[in-house]
């Protein structure tokens, strides 16, 4: 048993008083001398002995009643279990973001931790208790062989791996997450004694189940952590109650300790809940105050040019309550260049500011990664600071201009317009387009293709079976072929090639035609018409070969006249666009066109572009997960997931993941931040703890959910209006835990029966007390 | 206790009095006050005979219907008729060292045995005094004198309360002392054997005595008034118990009440004179009223 209010257990030593009343009331019973004793007999004695036995009785009632009004005030409980009757206690725990806040030195979940484990310290032996978490754990324990065993046993036909994080010991990982977790204990016989693991699985809950292992709980509870995904307190209270329903037990309490985002309580409690006991424990939050956080940032386009400056903007918004202090927003891009900063001025509470920040592309790899935070003195809260996004990175394509007639005269090479179209002069203000290199036709079947991306053949007539061969490899490794045929060109020598996306037919070098159309839709033309706008129909030409696209070609633009300008084809996993007209100003206008330029570098970076699909995938919020396809040629190779630690330093921390015949998937993300699934060629054994290099890597950027950056508590009153009457009762958090635990147990009432005890004492002591009327005036 | 009047001496004044003598004289003066007449204490109830009447004698004790009968003159002669000779036995015993009111049953015995003391010989009687408590303390014998009524006085004076109290032995031993026919007059509590007490009484009158009892109580011990619970003390045997006198008072007075109706019924069919005297009745009063009664029997 124990005391509330202690301090009135110093009251019991007036329960003394009566007793010395009566000792001196006794002492100083008056003697009296009398002449007989002769009429008082028997009767007297019996009567002498009545008083004194209902003396010594009021006595007893004086002590008793003092005592019962001291212990009363005292406000005894009695957690114990009374007989065969015990309790069962589910602690819910707050552990999403909100609570990583801090009072008093300490984070709010520090001081829910203290809480719980109070709670944990007042149940008796018999009591059976689980804790569970409104927020899925960001990692996984680790665990030593023994515990290990323990806790498979718990997940029971789950997904689960086991990752030996931080330590080099390789032979026993097995990232790879397996329902059968036999893999597992095969392994963990050859794991050394004294080495820790951590067993990572697609849903890191386990089969709820009271205890009576207080100590485990406790342990579980000292190795929690603060999760970065937002609490579902519905769903975890219905989880509880269900399991609090699984039991018989005479006391059954739902204990939830949290923060009370308001967030988190926007519907009513679930049903689930209806008859059972709840006490809710306030960690009592700081005043909302002021905080800022990224609620989002964006760039105007998935992809841009490898040294281009792009503008991104951030939403930065207030989530508090007052007025915001100047801030700062630092955007780090890439792993070059220094971050830019933004400095913001004061924002007012409930409003957001968008926030324009420069982007230079400057990265060397083709997902640039990027890392936005907002900065300001005394935010108290850090989990909504920062932002992960990512940039696709165009790279300056390998191109290699192949000029089909041999000129002494650079300017009329059939790869002049197009060479200064793609390359332009330096103080001309634009950037390459591609990495171009020319060569003659004749040296063709010298050079070595692999290292360019796009072929372009200007003026080209008539290749031989070997170049013929050669290009059309190049194309079907998956490169591209840009045609325009020459002044000189035939269509005959044009059709044998072989590989061309349209029948070329009859030259006409009289009629005049002007780009008209141009097919928006197909990937190779997009963005010209914006980017050009009318000067599309300065392209201009008298002289150009009629083309009759093939059945599986397209045609992305036509002349006035409506024949194709420029169709585009398919060769094995390459692209080949075949243009009407010639790119030398002898065989059209179009070289002499701005138009031309853009149309061109606009072609080039299409087909210099990964044939296959964006790797970039959509940002995710923290608790989803993301896959990727495997590609055929890994199919074979050894899967395998990171996060990202630090673009600096290049640090990776290996995570595990699940694999099905074609996709790899990343089980979800448990805290923000980069993430890379990746496919390493080849077999690799143990866990990979850094991407290697030749390995597919698929970016995924995780970010936090803005739901948690609203920091106000529902009140008091507000919370016991969600649940029936009478079945919760809410508490401040306090290092004392003993009044708040009061109501933990059946006999919180014990202190209002006691003092009915002392109540009934005191009716008996003055029924008792009370003597007949004095017979003296006789 | 104060007086009924102003007629009767204050117990308060009487202690103050440098004497018994002193005392007693202010008591029968106040006594006779009270009585109007000269009181007769000397004449017994038991008439003798007749003797021829000589010069010389009290015209009012001759028998004026003998006279008138046989025109002779006749006196009568009574039984004490020559000299009382009354013993006052007087109880010393602790017990009567109790008393709630002005005077102790001790004290006011001994001013009732000086009145009486200084009564009879005032009239020319003898008066003796034995004071007693388990044994006889002090035993003055029946004598007539001035000077024997200082002894008597100053004997009075002096009684200390002795322990525990033995009237029937006492008084057995004081029947067989006392040849001569006279008065006894006891003055005590008679707190013990009833029949005993009686038993001896009745040798008194068996030796032809005139037996005169003043049961002397403290209105304490008939009323038993006190209210809080205190530890009652015997005073002859030390004996304590607590008692609740509230609870038990009507109980004990009708205990008391049929302990002295039972020592007057059994007085009254021995012919004893029974007197219940209460120690916070004046002194006078008691004397007074015996007198009455005494004259009304006389007739």
């Amino acid at each position: 048993m124990s005391f509330l209010s202690t301090a009135f257990l110093y009251g019991l030593a007036a329960a003394a008083i009566p007793l010395v009343i009566h000792l001196i009331h006794k002492q100083r019973y008056p003697e009296r001398a009398f002449t007989t004793l002769r009429f008082f007999d028997k009767t007297i004695k019996n009567n002498t002995i009545q008083r004194r036995l209902i003396d010594k009785l009021l006595l007893l009632l004086r002590i008793a009643l003092l005592i019962a009004l001291m212990l009363g005030l005292a406000r005894p409980f009695w957690n114990a279990p009374l007989g065969e009757q015990r309790g069962s206690f589910v602690i819910v725990l707050d552990n999403s973001p909100s609570m990583s806040r801090e009072r008093d030195g300490k984070t709010l979940f520090a001081h829910a931790k203290l809480a719980a484990a109070a709670v944990l310290a007042k149940l008796a032996a018999s009591d059976r208790a689980e804790i569970l978490f409104t927020s899925t754990q960001p990692q996984a324990p680790l665990f030593t062989r023994e515990e290990i065993a323990d806790e498979l046993f718990l997940r029971q036909g789950q997904p689960t791996g086991l990752l030996l994080t931080g330590d080099k010991g390789m032979d026993l990982a097995l990232p790879e997450l397996r329902a059968d977790s036999a893999h597992i204990h095969t392994a963990l016989k050859k794991m050394p004694s004294g080495k820790k693991a951590a067993l990572a699985g697609f849903d890191t809950s386990a089969p709820l189940q009271l205890t009576c292992d207080h100590a485990r709980l406790l342990q579980s509870l000292q190795h929690s952590r603060i999760s970065a995904l937002p609490g579902n307190i519905q769903h975890t209270l219905a989880a509880a109650a269900q399991l609090l329903r699984t039991s018989q037990d005479g006391d059954r309490k739902l204990i939830l300790i949290s923060d009370f985002q308001k967030s988190e309580w926007r519907n009513e409690p679930p049903a689930s809940i209806a008859g059972l006991s709840l006490l809710a424990i306030s960690v009592e939050p700081p005043a909302a105050g002021t905080n800022l956080g990224l609620e989002n940032c964006s760039v105007p386009a998935r992809e841009a040019d490898f040294g281009q400056t792009v503008v991104g903007t951030a939403t930065v918004k207030n989530y508090g309550s007052h007025i915001s202090d100047a801030s700062t927003l630092t955007v780090a891009c890439g792993d070059r260049g220094k971050p830019s900063e933004v400095k913001l001025p004061p924002i007012q509470p409930g409003s957001a500011m968008l926030v324009s920040f420069p982007i230079p592309v400057m990265s060397s790899e083709r997902n640039m990664l990027c890392q936005a935070r907002i900065a300001m003195p005394a935010d108290p809260f850090a989990y909504d600071d920062n932002w992960y996004f990512q940039l696709g990175v165009r790279f300056p394509v390998a191109t290699l201009l192949v000029n089909g007639v041999p000129s002494e005269n650079a300017a009329g090479r059939e790869t002049f317009f197009l060479a200064n179209a793609l390359v332009p002069r330096a103080g001309t203000g634009q950037s390459n387009a591609a990495d171009a290199r020319e060569c003659e036709l004749a040296d063709l079947k010298d050079r070595r293709l692999a290292e360019f991306g796009v072929l372009i053949l200007a003026g080209v007539p008539a290749l031989d079976a070997e170049a013929r061969e050669k290009i059309r490899q190049f194309a079907s490794d998956g490169k591209s072929v840009l045609v325009f045929p020459g002044a000189n060109s035939t269509a005959d020598e044009c059709n044998a090639w072989g590989f061309l996306p349209a029948q070329v037919g009859e030259k006409k070098s009289q009629s005049f035609v002007y780009l008209k159309s141009i097919n928006e839709k197909s990937a190779a033309m997009a963005g010209i018409q914006e980017r050009v706008g009318a000067g599309i129909h300065s392209l201009s030409t008298s002289s150009r070969f009629m083309l009759d696209p093939a059945a599986q070609s397209t045609v992305l633009a036509r002349f006035s006249d409506g024949s194709p300008a420029l169709v585009e084809g398919r060769i094995g996993k390459g692209r080949i666009v075949l243009a009407a007209t010639g790119a030398h100003a002898s065989a059209s206008d179009w070289p002499l066109r701005p138009a031309f330029v853009i149309l061109v570098r606009n072609l080039v970076k299409y087909l210099g572009t990964d044939a296959l699909p964006s790797t970039l995938q959509p940002e995710r919020t923290v608790g989803e997960g993301a896959s990727t396809f495997i590609p055929r040629e890994l199919a074979a190779g050894t899967p395998a997931a990171f996060r990202l630690v630090s673009a600096a330093a290049a640090s990776y921390e290996p995570l595990a993941w699940m694999r099905t015949d074609r996709a790899l998937i990343l089980p979800s993300a448990t805290t923000e931040g980069h993430y890379l699934i990746t496919m390493q060629p080849g077999v690799s054994e143990g866990v990979v703890l850094e991407p290697k290099v030749g390995c597919s890597s698929v970016p995924v950027s995780v970010n936090h959910s803005a739901r948690e950056s609203t920091l106000d508590s529902v009140t008091d009153d507000e919370l016991m209006a969600m649940f029936p009457a009478g079945s919760a009762s809410v508490q401040k958090f306090n290092s004392d835990m003993t009044p708040i635990l009061a109501d933990l147990r059946t006999g919180r009432d014990v202190w209002r029966y006691i003092l009915f005890a002392a109540l009934c004492l005191l009716i008996l002591e003055s029924l008792l007390a009370w003597r007949t009327p004095s017979e003296a005036a006789n | 206790m104060k007086s009924g009047g102003s007629r009767f001496l204050d117990p308060d004044i009487l202690s103050r009095l440098p004497n018994l003598e002193v005392a007693a004289r202010k008591l029968v003066k106040g006594a006779f006050v009270g009585y109007h007449k000269s009181p007769d204490f000397g004449y017994s109830v038991e008439f003798v005979d007749h003797r021829d009447y000589v010069p010389g004698d009290d015209l009012r004790t001759v028998d004026w219907r003998v006279w008138a009968r046989k025109d002779k003159y006749y006196v009568k002669r009574f039984e004490m008729e020559a000299q009382l000779k009354a013993t006052i036995i007087l109880d010393s015993s602790k017990s009567m060292d109790f008393g709630d009111g002005k005077l102790t049953k001790l004290q006011f015995g001994s001013y009732l045995a000086a009145t009486l003391a200084y009564l009879l010989i005032h009239q020319n009687d003898m008066a003796g005094l034995v004071n007693f408590d388990s044994q006889i303390r002090t035993y003055i014998p029946p004598r007539g004198s001035r000077q024997h009524l200082r002894l008597i006085l100053h004997a009075l004076s002096q009684i200390t309360p002795g322990p525990a109290t033995n009237v029937p032995a006492v008084c057995h031993h004081l029947a067989g002392t006392i040849k001569s026919r006279g008065m006894i007059i006891l003055i005590s509590d008679l707190l013990d054997d009833t029949e005993k007490i009686m038993h001896a009484l009745r040798h008194f009158q068996h030796q032809k005595h005139d037996v005169i009892v003043f049961h002397t109580l403290d209105d304490s011990e008939l009323e038993l008034p006190y209210q809080e619970l205190a530890n009652f003390r015997e005073l002859e045997t030390g004996t304590r118990v607590a008692v609740d006198p509230a609870s038990f008072r009507s109980t004990y007075k009708s205990r008391v009440n049929e302990f002295c109706s039972g020592l007057r019924e059994a007085c009254l069919k021995s012919n004893i004179d029974y007197n219940l005297v209460r120690t916070s009745t004046p002194i006078e009063t008691v004397v007074t009223n015996y007198f009455q009664f005494r004259s009304r029997r006389a007739r």
